[in-house]
């Protein structure tokens, strides 16, 4: 069976994919936006997760709001 | 390009957050044109990830720039490389690209948010105004996503917005209506999130 280094896969993996969005946008323009909303029920569970995300970051110091239309960001996740 | 900026760009290889990525390389770059007096602003869908904390999630970097041409030469001293046809500048290592589609921003720049970062800092196109450029994609495209992802960024932000700004902004790119539509469903994610604050398992220590 062959084994796969899941970090160095998803990591080329990811460059092959931007280059192809970078090659497919100069030749075709920016793709349309997608016109089909979620349903109801998964929109407002997505809301909800959002949510949790920006009280989660603000009450571990990952974000800070300083003064209004200015936040504080870590440099990094480490 | 100072040593100091090059150190941090080589950190950010590292990071495997993309919103955090993205930002950072932001911040450099905003920090390098800064002697020029050049002030990047991130717009689109970059924009709208930072604000939904990557409840959204785009490829690109949208800026706005006046005087994009001077940003070339820095971008290339910080590695991007753009190929013929291109509109894309794009880093392999930091897996990044940017695109500057526009050199006058669609809004106002009194209402730019500012993100400090390291000491360093990242301008980010306001909140209403992103609203409204949803809104126009949503009425003009009949783009109905776009529609939902304005009433979300109103209902997240709401104690933030200047509500007589984003109206006037509206009324200006002909989307009030569009916007009063959104606002009533920015009622309705609002009302989820606090009939779920009502649930017993987030109030652990409440009988």
């Amino acid at each position: 069976m062959e084994r796969v280094d899941y970090d160095e896969y998803i990591n080329r993996l990811k460059k092959r994919s931007s280059r192809f969005h970078i090659s497919w946008e100069a030749q075709f323009g920016k793709s349309p936006r997608s016109n089909r909303p979620r349903d109801a029920e998964e929109d407002i569970v997505l809301f909800l997760l959002d949510r949790k995300w920006w009280q989660k970051a603000l009450a571990d110091g990952s974000i800070e709001k300083v003064v209004p239309r200015r936040y504080r960001m870590k440099w990094t996740g480490d | 390009m100072d040593r100091r900026l090059m150190d941090l760009l080589d950190d950010l290889k590292r990071e495997r957050n993309s919103l955090r990525r993205a930002l950072g390389v932001l911040a450099v770059l905003t920090e390098a044109l800064k002697p020029q007096g050049i002030k990047p602003i991130l717009v689109g869908g970059r924009a709208l990830e930072f604000y939904t904390l990557g409840g959204y999630a785009t490829k690109d970097i949208d800026l706005v720039v006046s005087g994009r041409e001077r940003v070339k030469p820095v971008l290339e001293e910080m590695g991007f490389s753009r190929r013929f046809g291109e509109r894309h500048w794009y880093h392999e290592e930091l897996d990044v690209a940017i695109e500057i589609p526009d050199e006058i921003l669609a809004g106002s720049s009194e209402k730019i948010v500012t993100v400090e970062i390291e000491g360093m800092e990242v301008f980010v196109i306001s909140i209403e105004d992103l609203v409204v450029d949803r809104l126009a994609a949503a009425k003009f495209w009949e783009s109905r996503s776009d529609a939902q992802w304005a009433a979300k960024l109103l209902a997240l932000h709401m104690n933030d917005i200047d509500l007589e700004y984003l109206k006037k902004a509206a009324r200006e790119r002909h989307v009030e209506d569009v916007l009063a539509e959104a606002l009533k469903q920015a009622e309705v994610y609002i009302d989820a999130a606090e009939g779920q604050e009502l649930f017993p398992q987030d109030r652990p220590f409440e009988t």
